[in-house]
């Protein structure tokens, strides 16, 4: 895999994510790309690549999501997208050599698959650091059913959304250099 | 050559590190993780820019057709300065009202019994030459203010009363202590033990009775009691059930016990200094204690009768 591919495409999806989804936003449900680039990693990257390019879309959506400490002081959780993505990663490559990789509707599927193992880490982390004093977790709803039940519906948007992505990543396919024997092992 | 750490070591390293820093305490990540957040967001930010440029083109919020050349801008301007100090004129009259609502309301709560009105009024012009001269008040005759009407602050500090010939819309106070009142020169006390919020209910019927005299050009009283009385500095002093006031000024606070001396004079006495509550000079507004039918007071004791 060509590492510089990934990067361009990994800020392109992460600078989307956090800007321009604001377009297609329904009400507060908003379809995420890092997520579907991250099943597309997957599915075609080997084992060790696809984990640390997770590792690396998690940590930089970390990074750009900032929360304020005791209502004044912002800081950057790492953790609940790193390790959500990892979680997710790690739940799809055992599927990946039972799907067809180059059908958009298996980005479709796969994608809500990898965003609910996500959303799950995030809601997990964040609600135990809401125990800590002056850190309440950052909910768009005002109680973590409600979060929980707006990530499930963001992550069934980005499944609708990763169809027609899913079958542009697969047309770029010879950009990235994968090596189609590494998805196999 | 084999690697020094291999790939699966290092993520589980790297995991481990995160899942380490999304444990720890806010207080030990907040500020510095910002930081970095902040140093990675830089070569983001065109796209950033650019991607929230597009969504403004796509889909344009509420507001974007606002006219917004330089003249609809200063206009704009103009209006928020001119609603903000409307809202900060507003919000001090509120607290105005809301200090004067408490003095009422603690006059009321402190009355002795009589029926009278309180109602506020504002110092329009201090005695410039002077500690403890004429006030001038905006409110007279035509209020229901009559000479003697006793003037207190904060429900029951003795403030002074009201100079006779009260003219229809402005009206004079005389403060306590005022040097050349006959009135303040002597007044019939109590000593309080300590100050309770029925206090003035209860200044007739307990406390040290004193005798005390106005000490000149220093604003104090002074009284003499028996060596050995007890009184220490601090103790609250109120009048009593003095003739040459009206009996809504019974029970007021007049002030705080400074200092207990011995007598030079008479070796079984003590004297004690009185240093008033209220500093006349620095008022603002006063409650006054307005009641229907009231006698003349102060007028029978200007003129050297009893009242």
């Amino acid at each position: 895999m060509r590492i510089a591919v990934f990067v361009v495409f990994m800020v392109l999806a992460v600078v989307l994510d956090t800007r321009f989804m604001e377009a297609l936003r329904i009400g507060p449900i908003l379809p995420s790309l890092a997520g579907t680039l991250a099943v597309f990693v997957v599915l075609c990257a080997p084992r060790q690549a696809a984990l640390w390019s997770c590792f690396s879309i998690g940590l930089l959506l970390d990074l750009s999501d900032f929360a304020l400490y005791q209502g004044s002081t912002a800081y950057c959780l790492v953790g609940p997208y790193t390790l959500g993505f990892l979680f997710g990663a790690n739940l799809i490559l055992p599927l990946r050599s039972m799907v067809f990789s180059r059908n958009p509707l298996t980005f479709g599927i796969l994608t809500v698959l990898f965003l609910t193992a996500v959303t799950v880490v995030y809601i997990a982390l964040w609600q135990f650091r809401g125990l800590y004093p002056g850190s309440p977790p950052p909910w768009v709803e005002p109680t973590v059913l409600g979060e929980l039940g707006r990530r499930l519906l963001c992550a069934l948007y980005s499944g609708l959304f990763a169809i027609p992505v899913g079958w542009g990543l697969v047309l770029s396919r010879p950009l990235w250099g994968f090596n189609p024997a590494a998805t196999r092992r | 050559m084999a690697r020094v750490i291999q790939p699966e070591r290092g993520l589980l390293i790297a995991s481990g590190v995160v899942l380490l820093l999304a444990l720890l305490p806010t207080r030990w990540i907040a500020g510095w993780t910002a930081d970095v957040g902040a140093i990675v967001a830089l070569p983001l930010t065109p796209l950033r820019h650019a991607a929230s440029g597009a969504v403004e083109w796509v889909r344009p919020t509420d507001g974007s057709g606002l006219p917004l050349d330089p003249s609809s801008v200063e206009l704009l301007q103009q209006e928020r300065d001119t609603y903000r100090g409307r809202w900060h004129s507003t919000r001090l009259r509120v607290e105005q009202l809301e200090r004067e609502l408490m003095q009422l309301q603690r006059a009321r709560d402190l009355g002795l019994g009589e029926h009278w009105t309180p109602r506020t009024a504002e110092v329009v012009r201090h005695n410039p030459n002077r500690t403890g001269g004429v006030l001038s008040l905006n409110v007279g005759s035509r209020n229901g203010v009559r000479g003697g009407t006793v003037a207190v602050v904060d429900g029951d500090r003795l403030v002074g009363y009201i100079a006779p010939d009260v003219p229809k819309l402005t009206s004079q106070m005389i403060p306590l202590g005022a040097f050349g009142d006959a009135a303040s020169e002597s007044l019939d006390a109590r000593i309080l033990e300590a100050d309770t919020p029925e206090a003035p209910m209860g200044t007739l019927a307990t406390g040290r009775p004193i005798h005390l005299e106005l000490v000149p050009k220093t604003g104090e009283y002074r009284g003499v009691l028996e060596r050995g009385s007890g009184v220490r500095p601090g103790q609250p002093v109120r009048l009593g059930t003095d003739p040459a006031w009206n009996s809504t000024a019974w029970g007021m606070l007049i002030g705080y016990v400074d200092r207990v001396v011995d007598s030079s004079e008479q070796p079984l006495r003590e004297v004690l200094f009185v240093r008033l509550a209220v500093r006349p000079e620095r008022l603002a507004s006063v409650t006054l204690k307005i009641v229907e039918d009231q006698a003349p007071a102060r007028a029978a004791v200007e003129e050297g009768g009893e009242p």
